[in-house]
């Protein structure tokens, strides 16, 4: 009985916000999934009890010429994959730079980087739309509505956008580990290739990890720059279903949703530990 | 540590690499010089010698980490944002984007327009002589050739003029032999007014001389219109009509003639206008050309190079109109349409000035981006140019009514809902992280649940959570009500707030309590032997500590916030609108409202746009700045 009223003193209320907020933060995904299970095209239920089940939205997505998911899916993957492997190979090593070499300017070079990436970058689109729109005059491959000039325009934020999160994945190398390469007469180069890169592969994994997710997540660009049906990614094709005025498609559009979102969850559930690590690392240092 | 001895394959790699990404760069130089795109060409030239100083000398190491990254952030960071933030400074809106040398041969480009007839031909498309880029036309034109009818069929007459208006030349005729319908008539040129004999006073021989409305010239008179008659075309029955001969002994005869339609047959090539003999040309049952000599009718295959060509056509005309090729041939339509045009917008070097040669207007550069008619202010020449107005766009921003008073309330709420944002978030956060920081069955199930807000890709969780805020949608029709959630000026800003807490409370929850787990609990255990009670130990010990921990990330988020474009973008897309046309809805934040400015109105306004984003650019660069001194952040990389 005293266990009992001290479990509701210490514990129940607690309980309580647990359950609560699990409601608020699942609520919206348990939609989805019903949502992509209905054969009603609206987002509207009026029991939490899911009335029908059935597959055809998940059927449109694939056999439907005018939409296709596939295609879609490999675009935003090939896109996401490039650019997350290429920037975080870029920005690590400048944060390596920042760290660890000793050189002029370096204070005022990091603060103006820091301060570029703090403008608005989507007022500047215009702009990096002109350029790509010549680019794509003498080089047809990487210019406007390409999936390589998509890429080229992603990098430029490569060298700024991760420095944050690298700064957890340099902090973590001990320092002595540097100055006994360099000793034994070791590059700076080959310190950054053969040490730093192979002890922080695993940090540099999650930030790879979270760079991709946030490009998975990208949309103004990636609608602007690929207009094609064929070309668009995963987000810009499935907003389709939904930015009509007057037909909204929301089955097919969760159904879309949770495809596309089902392998990111995954990879996010099973790396939390570092990821939670890398976040706390990179942020909580009194 | 014998790797790290000189490595004959990491030189090789790094020589095969970077020179293949200099080739790359190179070509890429080349073909941008090739389409007269210099400024991209010199940027490539730049980055190669950057490659080349940076990985095959020793110059500085540094770089040799920053090149790659650097070239990106020039091309796709740099030089867009110093553009847009140049842009600030100039008139840059719909009608004035181009500049001026562009915008100046656009108009002369567009200065042209048809001739007042609006004259046309249907004409065979070829060339003249051997060359086949001597592109011309056969032109067609129509011509009346008047002949008499047969020859009895003349009349005296007397000239003067009908009415009171003395240039209503008219002439008096007297059929004598009784040959034609009437004996007397007067005719003009658009008049036939018929006499009977009782109307007239005549001489001997039958030649009426005198009519009511009717008034002879003296000689001195008729000399002075003598030279106009053979164009005048007096009116008899159609489809006849008279023409009066000059006088023989101040008798005038009046013929009875007819038009008959002819063609006239012209070249109109590149350099030449020239009539062609009737008997050189090939015409089809229809009279039309469809050959001449000397000429050379393009084939299909050639007519379809001129497709996009086709606007860029001048050939010769009578001065000083051409002639423009409209249509080309296609089907199975042998002939193009060619229209006779005018250039009537020409530019003058040396005054800088424009002229309408048809309404004789001129226009001069403004100073504002246009040429602009000084006698009538509202009567100006597009497209205009980007023309430099130092800071007017900035000044704008706090004397025009217009943009400032939604300006304000845009800005009110953008700090409203950043703060907002960030203190409902971090709140949500800190009570879950305090809820789960005690060992709690299911709290790895609850922590996994929780964090799926931060997994899912918030494109797709801030759409699907505006179909469920919808008046039809999940929301309402779950719980039975009927609210405007996005409709409403206000509920769409709880909206807003709602569903960014939802996006954010993970991440917070998770930085919480790591945060917690670093505060030494010896702190808080002592407090409680010196008698505090739990309350207070969170108030005086935990919050301060965590705030103090936790500013450079709540000022990171209140930046982040600040620009938070998706969520407002995709979920209310800044609506709901006070009126219809006003440009700013009520959950606009500033970064929203100056994308509508820039790219979602009719006319867009990139320079006051671009002002609007520096003043951005420096609160969120400031407060960003702040938080990093404070947070010392820096100091950890110097």
């Amino acid at each position: 009985m005293i266990n009992f009223i001290n479990w509701v003193q210490q514990k129940s209320w607690r309980h309580l916000v647990g359950v609560l907020c699990c409601f608020f933060a699942i609520f919206p995904l348990y939609l989805v999934v019903t949502a992509s299970f209905s054969s009603n095209q609206s987002l509207q239920s009026t029991s939490f009890i899911p009335t029908s089940f059935v597959w055809d939205n998940y059927q449109l997505l694939f056999t439907d010429p005018k939409v296709p998911f596939l295609k879609w899916m490999q675009n935003s993957a090939m896109i996401a994959a490039s650019v997350s492997l290429l920037s975080v190979l870029i920005g690590a090593a400048s944060a390596f730079a920042f760290s660890r070499l000793r050189f002029k300017g370096k204070r005022v070079g990091l603060q103006s980087l820091l301060l570029v990436q703090m403008f608005p970058s989507v007022l500047a689109l215009s702009a990096i739309y002109v350029i790509m729109e010549r680019v794509y005059v003498f080089a047809p491959e990487w210019g406007l509505g390409t999936l390589g000039g998509l890429v080229l325009v992603y990098l430029g934020g490569s060298m700024g956008v991760n420095i944050w999160l690298m700064k957890g994945f340099v902090d973590s190398i001990p320092l002595e580990l540097d100055e006994a390469a360099k000793v034994d007469g070791a590059s700076a180069m080959q310190t950054y290739w053969q040490i730093f890169v192979p002890l922080a592969s695993p940090i540099l994994a999650v930030v790879t990890l979270l760079s991709f997710i946030g490009l998975f997540n990208e949309f103004i660009m990636a609608r602007l720059f690929l207009p094609e049906n064929e070309q668009r990614t995963v987000a810009v094709g499935l907003q389709g279903f939904i930015g009509g005025q007057y037909a909204q498609n929301w089955g097919p559009f969760a159904a879309g949703s949770l495809l596309a979102s089902i392998p990111i969850i995954v990879v996010f559930m099973s790396l939390q530990r570092y990821i939670i690590g890398g976040l706390t690392a990179g942020s909580v240092k009194g | 540590m014998r790797i790290l001895k000189g490595n004959i394959w990491a030189v090789i790699a790094k020589i095969i690499f970077v020179s293949l990404a200099m080739v790359t760069l190179g070509y890429l130089m080349m073909a941008a010089f090739g389409t007269g795109d210099t400024n991209i060409a010199i940027f490539l030239a730049v980055c190669i010698l950057l490659l080349a100083f940076t990985y095959f000398t020793n110059l500085s190491v540094p770089l040799k980490f920053f090149a790659p990254g650097l070239m990106f952030l020039g091309a796709f960071v740099i030089v867009p944002v110093v553009f847009t933030l140049s842009m600030a400074g100039f008139k840059y809106q719909t009608g004035n984007m181009l500049s001026k040398e562009d915008a100046l041969s656009t108009i002369i480009d567009q200065g042209n327009t048809t001739d007042p007839d609006g004259t046309s031909f249907e004409v065979v498309i070829g060339h003249v002589g051997k060359k086949q880029s001597d592109v011309a036309v056969i032109i067609r034109i129509p011509r009346e050739d008047e002949s008499q009818v047969g020859s009895a069929l003349v009349f005296d007459s007397r000239l003067g003029y009908y009415g009171s208006d003395k240039n209503n030349i008219a002439v008096l005729v007297s059929d004598v032999y009784e040959e034609g319908s009437y004996p007397f008539f007067i005719s003009t040129a658009s008049e036939l007014v018929v006499l009977t004999e009782e109307d007239v006073e005549y001489d001997d021989n039958f030649v009426a001389f005198k009519a009511p409305g009717f008034t002879q010239f003296s000689e001195a008179e008729s000399d002075a219109v003598v030279e106009k008659l053979p164009s005048i075309r007096f009116k008899y029955t159609d489809p006849y009509f008279l023409k009066v001969d000059p006088p023989v002994n101040g008798n005038y005869m009046a013929s009875v003639n007819q038009a008959e339609v002819n063609y006239s047959y012209f070249i109109s090539s590149k350099s030449d206008y020239y009539p062609i003999d009737e008997k050189d040309v090939v015409v089809d049952d229809l009279g039309q050309a469809i050959g001449a000599k000397n000429f050379t009718k393009y084939t299909s295959d050639q007519i379809s190079t001129f497709a996009d060509k086709i606007g860029n056509i001048r050939l010769k005309y009578a001065e000083p109109y051409y002639v423009g090729i409209e249509n080309l041939p296609s089907g199975g339509n042998p002939f193009g349409w060619a229209i006779v045009k005018i250039q009537n917008i020409t530019y003058d070097k040396k005054t800088d000035k424009v002229t309408d040669i048809l309404t004789g207007a001129t226009y001069t550069d403004d100073g504002r981006g246009n040429y602009r008619n000084p006698e009538n202010k509202d009567d100006y020449l597009d497209p205009g140019w980007r023309q430099g107005i130092w800071f007017e766009n900035f000044t704008s921003l706090v004397t025009d009514p217009r943009i400032r008073d939604p300006l304000v309330s845009v800005f009110i709420w953008t700090i409203v809902f950043a703060v907002s944002t960030v203190i409902t978030q971090f709140a949500l956060g800190l009570l879950v992280a305090i809820a789960m920081d005690k060992k709690l069955r299911g709290r790895g199930i609850y922590r996994s649940l929780m964090i799926l807000p931060y997994a899912m890709p918030s494109i797709m969780s801030i759409l699907i959570w505006g179909g469920m805020l919808d008046r039809n949608g999940a929301i309402n029709s779950l719980l039975g009500w009927d609210v405007s959630w996005l409709q409403d000026p206000f509920m769409a800003k709880i909206s807003v707030l709602l569903v960014n807490l939802w996006l954010g409370f993970p991440y917070f929850y998770l930085i919480c309590s790591g945060s917690l787990q670093a505060i030494p609990k010896e702190l808080a255990e002592s407090a409680s032997i010196d008698g505090a009670n739990a309350r207070q130990i969170f108030r005086l010990i935990t919050l301060p500590l965590l705030l103090r921990m936790l500013t450079p990330l709540l000022i990171a988020s209140f930046a982040f916030n600040f620009n938070n474009f998706n969520i407002i973008y995709l979920l209310t897309g800044g609506g709901p609108k006070p009126e219809l046309d006003s440009l700013a809805g009520a959950t606009d934040i500033l970064i929203s409202y100056t994308y509508k400015l820039a790219f979602d109105t009719t006319i867009q306004n990139y320079g006051l746009a671009s002002a609007i984003s520096v003043v951005i650019f420096v609160i969120v660069a400031s407060i960003s700045m702040y938080g990093i001194r404070k947070s010392k952040v820096l100091d950890d990389f110097a």
